[in-house]
């Protein structure tokens, strides 16, 4: 029941002026915290403004829209109000510099599907967003306890939807004045398309929005429910009760009315502006994210079941090999919940004598475990104890050229470990900006094989 | 809001769920006990599981004394940390090791208590679709709850959606769920609790079935097999054709449940049916003869306290 929900108690606001010094808040706290460094005025220049913040969060609000409304299979109602529910609540008490809002949005649609049993897999739903979809996925099952915890749990949502299935019902069996009812829907449902892009569900209760969304689609069939509003829905309720509700449909409708797009060119500098003054930290393409991530991985993961080191012996030292396993999953910079293998490189300058103390690791990367039996070596493991990050030395490749020395698998295995490098160099695996590209590895892995033969 | 680990003190571990650990702790600043159940989300395919999602949407949604409650929520490095009322003892470890104490009394009361939660959640249309006596917990006041609603959800009373039939552990499914049917109603759950008062009375699961195919042929063996008149519909269900069981009459309820009284008789029966639509609801169920003949049900200081603190 709405009226003893979490959403009545703890997300419904007095008006919208409530509203905006909650969202003030938190840019200022967002500039307060990160903009110490930056003087008075080019904070200004630096920093969103909450003008700014509120354009951006609308234009990503149309994003919504348009994502749910394509995505396939096709997605019910419900689940869109209930995103963007998710969405607005989310950004009361966020700054988008902190996290942004196309992160957020995939995320806020992702758990409505979850809350409102549409049950799509992470796969299918990730299949619907243009671009790397192992790095989308990372990203939404990295946020979606950010989220909740956001939302205070607060996870059952009240849309207007169902009070409109009333509507109709009791105006087809008390209202004989109109004829066919049934012809209201299409008003109906395009002004519920445009009540989420404004305010009204954080001030409104989804029943008044609903009236509201009847008494428009009934306006504009040239028909007057008035007196349906007056003599039946409110003959026993007090006038004051009956003004309130009149206030409150006139408010929501005006809202509705309002919306417009914000206008391209603006959001485009504000996005610019964003790349730069973003959070880094929880930015996925930023290496202290991914750094913080390998960190949360490393802690607890890695069941080792064996492990695996071959050497290389080259002019300036020698190359150890190493592979190691585990069950990768979230934030891991590959795909998610996916096993795992590592591949890494340690380069001894004294020919790997005092292995211990004078290694360094070169590189390390990652593999589907599929990937490794392809080449037969998946019996791996052995966590590497520190980590490199993805540097690209051309020279290593080179002299990686007598590898036809060592055993054919060997010698793929460490070619398809190469192939992989310079993949990342290309900006495979270092996640570009958008969602990034799609992976190539199959097509890498069957060149080498072609090489070798 | 803020509220994290520090807040609590570990007291050791209580056991071990499809998505892990469960320990008993002490809320510092309230001293209350309660039950931390950890969920580990990173290595989990599609996230946060959907079943932790109904648990936490149907736990926030019931409050009854009769149905486990559900204090806070935190994260915790990737795990989501659910603060659960601590419940020392259960309906299994009931008619498992201290059947002794289950006497007809408070067998009356536990029944009155787990009607009471069945009433409440279908009140607030959640169906539990696991109901056994594991899921039955008894706190340190003597007060039987309704726990684990990983399976529970919401329902349309219209019934216009289909659900999974792969839910309720085998002893207490109903038989439409072991005919594979995807549109089912609250009633599963009536049909289990039939069975865990049988099974309070007795000691004795009502239907043990070994395998899913057993249990159907055990309930078969035992009711009849179905007609259109015991269970209208039943050769429409997805598995029906799938496997044929030898035809039987049904055995007399005396038999099945010997040496119970015929009040007690009467009330199973009306949980026992195969026609979902004509078992009792929960409601009608705490009126029924049975609660208000002798002996009557135990007052709640006459139920066994379970005191010790079990820890693994």
């Amino acid at each position: 029941m709405f009226s003893t929900s979490s959403q009545r108690k703890f997300w419904t606001f007095n008006d919208e002026s409530e509203l905006a010094r909650h969202r003030e808040k938190h840019n200022l706290e967002f500039i307060a915290k990160h903009g110490h460094h930056i003087d008075e005025y080019q904070r200004y220049n630096f920093f969103l403004s909450p003008d700014e913040e509120r354009l951006l969060l609308k234009q990503y609000e149309l994003h919504l829209k348009e994502f749910c409304k394509r995505f396939a299979p096709p997605m019910p109602k419900g689940v869109v109000g209930t995103a963007f529910h998710y969405f607005k609540r989310f950004y009361l008490y966020n700054s988008s510099m902190d996290y942004h809002p196309k992160e957020i949005l995939a995320t806020c649609v992702y758990l409505a599907c979850k809350v409102e049993e549409f049950n799509v897999s992470i796969g299918q739903f990730v299949a619907n967003i243009k671009g790397d979809r192992e790095k989308a996925s990372d990203i939404i099952l990295n946020n979606e306890l950010l989220l909740m915890q956001q939302l205070n749990y607060h996870l059952t949502i009240h849309n207007p939807f169902r009070p409109v299935e009333g509507f109709l019902i009791d105006i087809k069996t008390r209202c004989s004045t109109l004829a066919n009812p049934e012809r209201l829907r299409g008003g109906i449902d395009e002004f519920l398309e445009k009540v989420f892009l404004t305010d009204a569900c954080l001030l409104y209760a989804p029943s008044q929005i609903a009236l509201a969304a009847v008494l428009h689609a009934a306006s504009k069939e040239q028909e007057n429910l008035d007196s349906y509003v007056t003599d039946m829905l409110f003959r026993d309720a007090g006038s004051d009760k009956l003004a309130i509700l009149i206030e409150a449909v006139r408010k929501i409708r005006s809202m509705v009315k309002m919306v417009e797009s914000p206008a391209r060119e603006r959001v485009r500098i504000i996005e610019k502006k964003l790349d730069r003054c973003r959070n880094q930290e929880n930015n996925p393409d930023s290496e202290i994210y991914k750094r913080r991530m390998r960190e949360l991985l490393d802690e607890d993961d890695m069941p080792h079941t064996g492990s695996t080191r071959m050497s290389l012996d080259t002019s300036d030292g020698r190359y150890s090999f190493f592979t190691s396993a585990y069950h990768g999953s979230r934030g891991s910079l590959a795909s998610p919940a996916r096993r795992k293998c590592q591949l890494g490189f340690r380069h001894c300058k004294d020919g790997g004598k005092k292995e211990d103390d004078d290694q360094k690791l070169v590189h390390f990367l990652l593999l589907d475990t599929e990937h490794c039996r392809k080449i037969g070596s998946a019996d791996v493991s052995d966590a590497p104890d520190g980590v490199g990050g993805f540097l690209v030395i051309p020279e290593l490749i080179t002299k990686m050229a007598g590898l036809r020395r060592l055993m054919k698998k060997t010698a793929l295995c460490l070619l398809f470990a190469f192939a992989n490098l310079i993949a990342v160099s290309e900006g495979q695996l270092t996640f570009s900006s958008g969602w990034g590209k799609r992976s190539r590895d199959d097509e890498i892995a069957i060149d080498l094989e072609d090489q070798l033969q | 809001m803020a509220s994290n680990i520090t807040n609590y003190s570990v007291l050791g571990r209580i056991g071990e769920g499809a998505h892990g650990l469960v320990f008993k702790a002490r809320h510092l600043p309230t001293g209350r006990d309660v039950a931390l159940k950890k969920i580990l989300i990173k290595n989990l395919e599609d996230g946060i599981p959907l079943n932790v999602m109904r648990e936490i949407k149907a736990l926030q949604l019931l409050r009854c004394k009769y149905v486990i409650k559900l204090y806070d929520m935190f994260p915790r490095g990737m795990c989501l940390v659910l603060v659960l009322e601590y419940m020392c003892s259960g309906l299994w470890e009931m008619l498992h090791q201290k059947q002794q104490e289950l006497t007809l009394p408070r067998v009356k009361t536990y029944a009155q208590m787990l009607l009471k939660g069945t009433r409440y959640m279908h009140a607030h249309y959640v169906m539990h679709r696991d109901l056994k006596p594991a899921n039955l917990l008894i706190n340190h006041e003597g007060i039987l709850k309704i726990a684990d609603l990983g399976l529970a959800r919401l329902y349309w009373p219209d019934g216009g959606r289909p659900y999974s039939h792969q839910v309720a552990t085998r002893w207490y499914r109903a038989p439409e769920l072991l005919y594979g049917a995807r549109y089912y109603s609250q009633n599963v759950d009536i049909w289990a609790v039939g069975c865990i008062i049988a099974e309070m009375i007795t000691k004795q699961p009502l239907f043990a079935g070994e395998s899913d195919i057993e249990q159907l042929a055990i309930v078969l063996q035992r009711l009849g097999t179905p007609t259109e008149e015991t269970w209208p519909k039943h050769s429409e269900l997805p598995d029906y054709h799938k496997i044929t069981f030898p035809e039987s009459s049904p055995m007399p309820w005396t038999e099945l449940l010997p040496g119970v009284e015929p009040d007690a008789i009467h009330l199973i029966k009306s949980f026992i049916l195969y026609d979902a639509q004509k078992r009792i609801s929960a409601k009608e169920a705490l009126n029924h003869p049975w609660f208000h003949t002798k002996p009557l049900p135990a007052a709640l200081e006459d139920m066994p306290k379970a005191n010790t603190i079990k820890t693994k």
